[in-house]
């Protein structure tokens, strides 16, 4: 008698077990706050998927709102889709031709800065320390120009506030001869030819910047 | 703040469609919404801005102090301290919010900051010999900082307060406080140790010292973003610069 009881009773709780695997309940929000809620049946009336990026976006949408594609394409929306797509592609392309024209300025500048080896060849002890400090500086641009590469903005962002504090200290330290000699004269063009293509070349990393995480989305 | 977002309501500039702050297209005529944030130019963000006035600011400053003969000796060096510490100060208090939780003593642990402080006697005396060893067989100079401070009262006292105390103390707050906050702003905290180690490397207007400069930002800005407080660099680079002190107190048999 005991073992129908027992069967009984397993059979009932299977059957228990089985229910609340179907229930129409939200067990894991009922646990939070104490109460049994139905699930709320969401009907999706007149959404549409975008073919393009599976956003849903209203039926009476031209255009998907996340990427541009047309809801509902045809011939001409898909065009301008296209086109207006080439058009950012080529101002990012635009932007990345100023930061490696930054980049190459960085090269530059550790060229000139290795020229310091020749310190090495000198009489004169103070200039071996002239030339270590010429080549430290050599190796800083050119690994900011490196990793300008990875990350445009925080390397060019490095480069330019050092750029111009060198040309700070320099300006600051030979203010008379800038101007009055012709030494002074080629670097202070320099240098401005320097601040220019790091200043161009710093705006663009930050609207590229901007730009890339745009399309990445 | 999701449905304030959702709620703020747009005009497409092509076709004067209403759209809403979560639209990134326009859904009438398809024009990218975004197209503003292409012209945005980079001195027209506001953090960066602020690095930029801040930094030339302190820039201008010690050139003023380099290259002008107007700051020979300690009574006009004492004002200029005392005014790039007002200026941090100042961007301190504009940057309070952020400020705030980097100058707490959360998660402070002694033995951590003896072990600091341990390590920034042995690495300031590794500089100190090595730099008076250069400057001795380069330039023929033996640079002594007690010669400038004996004409005071406790010079020896003097000579802590300005050399390994205020430069710890706000150069700390200029670069792991004010600076770090800005530059976290708009770049990963990475990157921002990078940025901050090089201006904090730069500013000290010496080619030679990038060489210790740059290794000594990186590590004090690793710990301010380890351990999100400024507490251990002001440490490091205080018994940094009271052993570079002491040193140069035993040389000129000053120390006893």
């Amino acid at each position: 008698m005991w073992r129908h009881f027992y069967l009984a009773l397993f059979a009932m709780l299977q059957h228990m077990v089985n229910l609340r695997q179907h229930t129409p309940f939200n067990m894991a929000k009922a646990l939070t706050n104490n109460r049994l809620l139905p699930f709320k049946a969401t009907v999706l009336v007149n959404w549409t998927t975008c073919v393009n990026c599976n956003f849903l976006n209203l039926s009476s949408y031209h255009y998907c709102t996340c990427c541009g594609y047309p809801v509902q394409p045809n011939n001409d929306r898909v065009k301008l889709y296209t086109y207006r797509l080439q058009q950012r592609k080529e101002l990012l392309q635009k932007l990345e031709m100023h930061i490696m024209y930054a980049r190459n300025t960085l090269y530059i500048l550790a060229a000139v800065c290795m020229m310091g080896v020749a310190y090495f060849f000198t009489d004169d002890r103070q200039n071996i320390l002239r030339g270590f400090a010429s080549l430290t500086v050599a190796a800083i641009f050119t690994g900011l120009g490196r990793w300008s590469l990875i990350k445009p903005f925080t390397a060019l962002l490095i480069s330019f506030l050092m750029v111009l504090t060198f040309i700070a200290i320099n300006t600051w330290a030979q203010f008379m001869d800038l101007f009055t000699t012709t030494i002074g004269l080629y670097t202070l063009l320099i240098q401005i030819v320097c601040f220019l293509f790091l200043t161009r070349g710093l705006q663009a990393a930050y609207k590229a910047d901007i730009m890339e995480e745009e399309f990445k989305i | 703040m999701q449905d304030q977002y959702e709620m703020i309501e747009n005009t497409c500039d092509e076709c004067n469609a209403q759209v809403t702050g979560q639209h990134r297209y326009c859904y009438q005529c398809g024009a990218y919404l975004g197209e503003q944030a292409v012209t945005i130019n980079v001195f027209n963000n506001t953090d960066l801005r602020s690095i930029f006035i801040y930094y030339f600011t302190y820039l201008f400053i010690c050139l003023l102090v380099k290259h002008t003969g107007y700051f020979k000796t300690y009574d006009e060096l004492f004002w200029i301290e005392l005014l790039l510490g007002a200026i941090t100060l100042r961007f301190a208090w504009l940057n309070r919010l952020e400020m705030k939780p980097a100058l707490m003593f959360k998660n402070f642990k002694w033995w951590r900051a003896l072990l600091l402080m341990a390590l920034a006697a042995g690495f300031s005396t590794i500089v100190s010999y090595s730099v008076r060893e250069m400057n001795v067989s380069f330039f023929r100079i033996d640079v002594n900082y007690f010669e400038g401070y004996k004409l005071y009262y406790f010079p020896k006292l003097v000579m802590v307060y300005s050399v390994a105390l205020m430069p710890a103390v706000f150069e700390e707050m200029a670069f792991r406080g004010v600076m770090f906050n800005y530059c976290n702003a708009i770049l990963d905290e990475r990157l921002v140790v990078a940025v901050t180690a090089f201006l904090f490397a730069i500013m000290h207007l010496s080619l030679l010292s990038l060489v210790w400069l740059l290794p000594f930002g990186f590590l004090l800005g690793h710990l301010r973003r380890k351990y999100n407080t400024i507490w251990y660099g002001v440490l490091f680079h205080f018994v940094f610069n009271l052993t570079a002190c002491l040193i140069d107190l035993y040389r000129q048999g000053e120390l006893y």
